[in-house]
């Protein structure tokens, strides 16, 4: 009796354990599917960036600009998988290295970022790491398209490729393991909090792309002998407005991917410094930016369709460091601030500092970015932040403010500072004159479609005939400095 | 169906197989030396197609414009000339 009464305790005992582990494997698989749609996702906000920017050239730049966004993937993806990832995993404590201030939240990481790692390779044991990798691929690839939009219709492709990669492979993912990740040193000692990377993303790519557009210089002819600004009719501001639409359906995909989710690990969702929060919380602050920013576009602009759209993303940049515990009437007040402080500081940048930023970039992403960073310093003050639960401060935002300024800016201006050195930054005048279409591709994209006198608007608000204007433009950088040496 | 599912004839090794080798193994090691030498002579090699293409295109512009410009001097000698006669 008493022996089959053991046997049927065994029994369960087993079949208990089975379930277990076939519990922790759906768990698992659950996971991996989560993180694996949220890329297909984040994929609609390259599409997005693409057809912005190629809605955003003129004609004769349509498909140059385009390549931009495609050959980015093909330079970060490798990059970021042989030593971006890397950076991410064992450089959390800063340099010099002096140890974690906390208890090693996933102890074991930093090998398993190595590409020659079991945590970069197929491993039916892992059902996480490589999903996991690619959401921050993912996000890599967001923040040289960042960049991207700012510097088109001048900037040599291959001049681009290589400063993507410093910014997506090696800049953002520092910043990324100091202040984005549950042991970094800027939240384990300061509190520093970003949940859906307002700064860590958003701002450092705006300061990276702010550095390499002093050194890029304006696009000839846009602005006049007094230094006032002309505008250049985008060729297509439908396919700018639809791509813009598309980035804000990935960007849902990029919130989604900003949380972590283990059931068996910890119960429900957690923020990136591991604390807790909830999907449907960052959905409505995400929703609420958007429509905040929005309508603090519209109005700062006037009813401009192209910064009421900027807007909706400067909204939403702005409340994405505190998403994960504002309240959707907060979000929608801050992106409100959000999306008017975004026209304002485009319209100065390219009005007063004489920048040209093609897509307002650098106000968009690099101001609105930081902005939200200090936001969470005001309104989200006193929250218990990752696995030490140190309360978030203004002081400690500030700290991850003066880091990740000069972080950005530094490398940004500086390698684009030595391709500038080395005549590799720019196209020739003449080739920026013809287009970069003809120079790279040797041939029209729209060869149906006769080409019209191009059109440029003047500081008052007039349309003007481009070419005496680019003409007197191209006669003056030539005098000005040396150009390519082709021909010489 | 699933229940029936071969799962135990599975073989031990088929959980660790990696083309080439497991994780460190030489062969992941030299794939990965392969992966990061193509990375980088790719990224040069973008630099050195852009340039020849640019080069090639800038000079030819250059060329173009000096040769109209040399065609509107021609013509205003050749008008002041006749105007002058």
């Amino acid at each position: 009796m008493i022996s089959s009464i053991f046997v049927v305790a065994q029994t369960v005992q087993e079949r208990i354990t089975a379930l277990e582990t076939a519990s922790k494997l759906d768990s698992q698989i659950l996971t991996e599917q989560f993180y694996f749609w949220t890329v297909v996702v984040m994929w609609l906000i390259h599409v997005g960036f693409m057809a912005y920017e190629a809605g955003a050239a003129r004609r004769k730049n349509v498909m140059s600009t385009a390549m931009k966004n495609i050959l980015t993937i093909a330079v970060i993806t490798p990059t970021f998988y042989y030593f971006g990832w890397y950076i991410y995993g064992c450089m959390e404590e800063g340099w010099p290295k002096s140890g974690h201030d906390s208890p090693d939240a996933f102890p074991g990481f930093c090998g398993l970022t190595a590409p020659w790692s079991e945590g970069l390779g197929p491993n039916l044991q892992d059902h996480v790491s490589l999903v996991f990798f690619l959401a921050f691929l993912l996000f890599s690839w967001t923040t040289a398209s960042i960049m991207s939009g700012a510097v088109i219709e001048r900037i040599r492709l291959s001049a681009f490729l290589l400063l993507a990669v410093m910014l997506g492979s090696v800049v953002w993912i520092l910043d990324a393991a100091w202040g984005w990740s549950s042991g970094g040193w800027l939240t384990t000692r300061f509190g520093f909090h970003d949940a859906i990377a307002s700064g860590v993303v958003h701002g450092v790519a705006g300061a990276f792309t702010l550095g390499v557009l002093l050194n890029l210089g304006p696009r000839i002819g846009k602005y006049d002998l007094a230094g006032r600004a002309r505008t250049f009719r985008p060729h297509n501001m439908h396919l700018s407005l639809m791509g813009l639409m598309l980035i804000f359906t990935g960007f849902y995909g990029f919130y989604a991917a900003c949380l972590v989710i283990q059931s068996t690990a910890f119960p429900g969702w957690l923020n990136i410094y591991l604390s807790p929060t909830t999907l449907g919380t960052i959905a409505m602050v995400i929703t609420f930016g958007f429509a905040g920013g929005f309508t603090g576009g519209w109005f700062a602009s006037k009813g401009d369709p192209f910064w009421t759209l900027s807007g909706g993303l400067a909204g939403v940049i702005a409340v994405s460091a505190g998403a994960d515990v504002y309240h959707p009437s907060l979000a929608y007040l801050l992106s409100f601030t959000g999306g008017m402080l975004a026209v304002w500081a485009g319209t100065y940048i390219e009005q007063k500092l004489r920048i040209d930023d093609a897509v307002g970039a650098v106000a968009v992403h690099g101001v609105c970015g930081f902005y939200g960073v200090f936001l969470v310093g005001i309104f989200a003050g006193g929250y218990p932040t990752g696995i030490n639960s140190i309360e978030s401060s203004m002081g400690g935002q500030l700290v991850g403010l003066l880091t990740f300024i000069p972080l950005g800016f530094l490398p940004g201006y500086a390698m684009s500072w030595v391709l500038k050195r080395m005549n590799l930054l720019r196209v020739s005048p003449e080739v920026e004159l013809e287009g970069l279409d003809l120079a790279e591709f040797q041939r029209d994209f729209f060869p149906e479609f006769e080409r019209v006198p191009e059109v440029i608007v003047g500081p008052d608000g007039e349309e003007l005939e481009a070419a005496p204007i680019l003409l007197d433009g191209y006669r003056r950088a030539t005098h000005a400095r040396a150009t390519t040496r082709a021909g010489a | 169906m699933f229940d029936a599912f071969p799962f135990d004839e599975w073989s031990e090794e088929i959980t660790t197989f990696w083309t080439f080798g497991t994780e460190g193994d030489v062969g992941t090691i030299i794939l990965t030396i392969l992966g990061v030498l193509l990375m980088i002579g790719s990224l040069i090699q973008f630099v050195r197609l852009e340039t020849r293409k640019l080069d090639a295109q800038t000079a030819a512009l250059r060329s173009a414009l000096s040769a109209a410009e040399e065609t509107i001097a021609t013509v205003t000698v050749t008008t002041t000339t006749i105007t002058t006669d």
